[in-house]
């Protein structure tokens, strides 16, 4: 039986290296059952998620497994909506619209920001499941194919997927290739339906001018990727990622503002058309291919244990960033760890983005748009974000262990190219805080 | 650039053949701190959270599924 163990452990640590979903827990024949809870938590006020998911996994023998993870994300908050702070009261439209009025000083269907404030959507609330299952069957002594596939859902948001990955060991199971492909069909259903890129707002009293109710978005990717046992104590992982999004690739509720170059602010009011507000829908291309570098060491030291990765990412959009992460796990004797962790990315803007629009410039004066993209979602600007976090975990019992972890990680704008002062893209920071419980038998 | 990745990955993995342990050797290999991704919730809700918050993603694998978080 322990040496079954040890095999599975074996196994798995020359083989099923390349999914984000290897089992965390490994045992012999019997289940796995891993429960967790996740509470993140922006500065602000902006975006908090509880996030509660359990994974099940079952061992059929022989490396076989089926596994299956179900997962609730409730969030709740605002999102910068892309325009811009201004000096006097600036008025938008929900997402839904809307026709009537309410007496509490704004329309039905609109909101309103303060002088000085950063233009945040209207609180949202939302809750999403996800439920995805794994299959891996061993074909023979050295080579393995471990099916995906997955379904997730919200109010606006639908996705399925499929994926498969091949894995061969050669080198006396020294080296394990992977080849693998997944597919993912998105369904966007806009609340309000879906807003024309690179048009104006409309006031929630007028026709909202909208393009259908949904749209769709396809996703494939391909990963080749090598694992190496280098001695007793060190591994290596290497992958390449070659990925393709094909589709409504938009954020229907950002807008980008639009700026008078006689006063350097924001238009206020109506703008050309009386029903038109001066903000513009983003548009984004619909094609995007990026290319991915991964490579991870783990390495044993007397005790403790180095796990460091490095991620090269870039796309067609413009955007190349670099991520380093280190977990350093500090074995405190009796089966208890602490592990800080600590990790780096930076990334450049996307081509397209812009932090504002400016009329004359952009846009002449019979409302033409001169460019064929533009967003201002902060999240495809340039930016460093840092992140320290420490876990600490404790077996309970033979077949059962249990860790908390509490991280802190904050986001700082590059504002180098803000054209005003006082317009800066705010940093951002978040608490995350999770607790995981595993139990085998 | 892709010729390159592939280059590069084949010159790691020729490299590769003179590595490695007998199956005696593997004690350390073997235990859980030592896997690649010892603790998969952390990995996972990680994974997620960039996701949402950030222009890049991916890396680790294929699969998991879409979001209408980005």
């Amino acid at each position: 039986m322990q040496l079954k163990k040890i095999s599975g452990k074996i196994s798995l640590a020359s083989c099923a290296l390349l999914q984000v979903s290897s089992p965390a827990a490994v045992a012999a024949e019997g289940w796995d059952v891993d429960s967790a809870f996740l509470y993140y938590a922006e500065s602000g006020g902006r975006v908090s998620a509880f996030e509660p998911s359990v994974r099940a996994q079952v061992d059929l023998g022989d490396d076989e497994y089926i596994n299956f993870q179900v997962v609730v994300d409730a969030l709740t908050g605002a999102t910068p909506n892309g325009a811009h702070k201004s000096t006097v009261v600036q008025t938008f439209t929900e997402p839904s619209g809307g026709s009537k009025s309410d007496d509490d000083g704004e329309s039905e269907g609109e909101y309103t920001v303060k002088p000085g404030e950063l233009p945040l959507s209207k609180t949202f609330r939302d809750t999403r499941l996800a439920v995805t299952g794994e299959w891996n069957k061993p074909i023979n002594r050295l080579s393995s194919v471990l099916l995906g596939a997955s379904f997730s859902s919200e109010v606006d948001y639908t996705s399925l997927g499929g994926s498969a990955t091949y894995e061969y060991n050669f080198n006396n199971k020294n080296t394990t290739l992977a080849a693998g492909a997944a597919v993912t069909f998105d369904t966007i259903n806009p609340i309000g339906d879906i807003p024309s890129g690179l048009n104006p707002m409309r006031r929630a009293t007028s026709d909202q001018q909208r393009l259908g109710n949904s749209d769709t978005k396809t996703s494939t990717d391909f990963i080749l990727g090598v694992t190496q046992i280098i001695n007793r104590s060190t591994l290596v992982q290497l992958n390449f990622t070659h990925g393709i999004s094909s589709g409504y690739q938009n954020d229907y509720n950002k807008v980008l503002s639009v700026i008078d170059p006689n006063t350097n602010e924001p238009l206020v009011g109506a703008w050309l058309d009386v029903n038109d507000l001066p903000y513009l829908f983003e548009q984004r291309p619909d094609k995007r291919t990026r290319d991915i570098v991964f490579i991870r060491g783990v390495h044993h030291l007397t005790e403790d244990v180095i796990n460091l990765s490095y991620r090269y990412y870039t796309d067609d959009w413009g955007i190349d960033s670099h991520t380093v992460n280190l977990r350093y796990r500090y074995e405190l004797g009796s089966s208890k760890y602490l592990q800080p962790h600590i990790r780096y990315y930076t990334q450049t803007s996307a081509d397209f983005y812009k932090h504002d629009l400016v009329q004359g410039t952009d846009i002449d004066a019979s409302g033409n748009v001169n460019l064929r993209y533009a967003s201002s979602d902060y999240r495809i600007g340039a930016f460093d974000s840092v992140t320290y976090g420490l876990s600490y975990g404790m077996k309970l019992s033979k077949n059962s262990k249990f860790s908390l972890r509490g991280e802190y990680m904050q986001q700082m704008n590059d504002n180098s190219k803000v054209p005003r002062p006082g317009e800066a893209t705010p940093d951002l920071s978040a608490v995350i805080l999770q607790a995981t419980y595993s139990i085998a038998w | 650039m892709n010729r390159l990745y592939l280059l590069i990955f084949f010159v790691f993995l020729t490299a590769c053949s003179s590595l490695g342990v007998e199956p005696w050797e593997r004690d350390l290999l073997a235990k859980d701190s030592m896997q690649p991704v010892p603790n998969y919730y952390d990995n996972f809700y990680d994974e997620h959270i960039y996701f949402s918050k950030e222009a890049s993603s991916g890396g680790q694998g294929v699969g998991g599924g879409g979001c209408g978080c980005n």
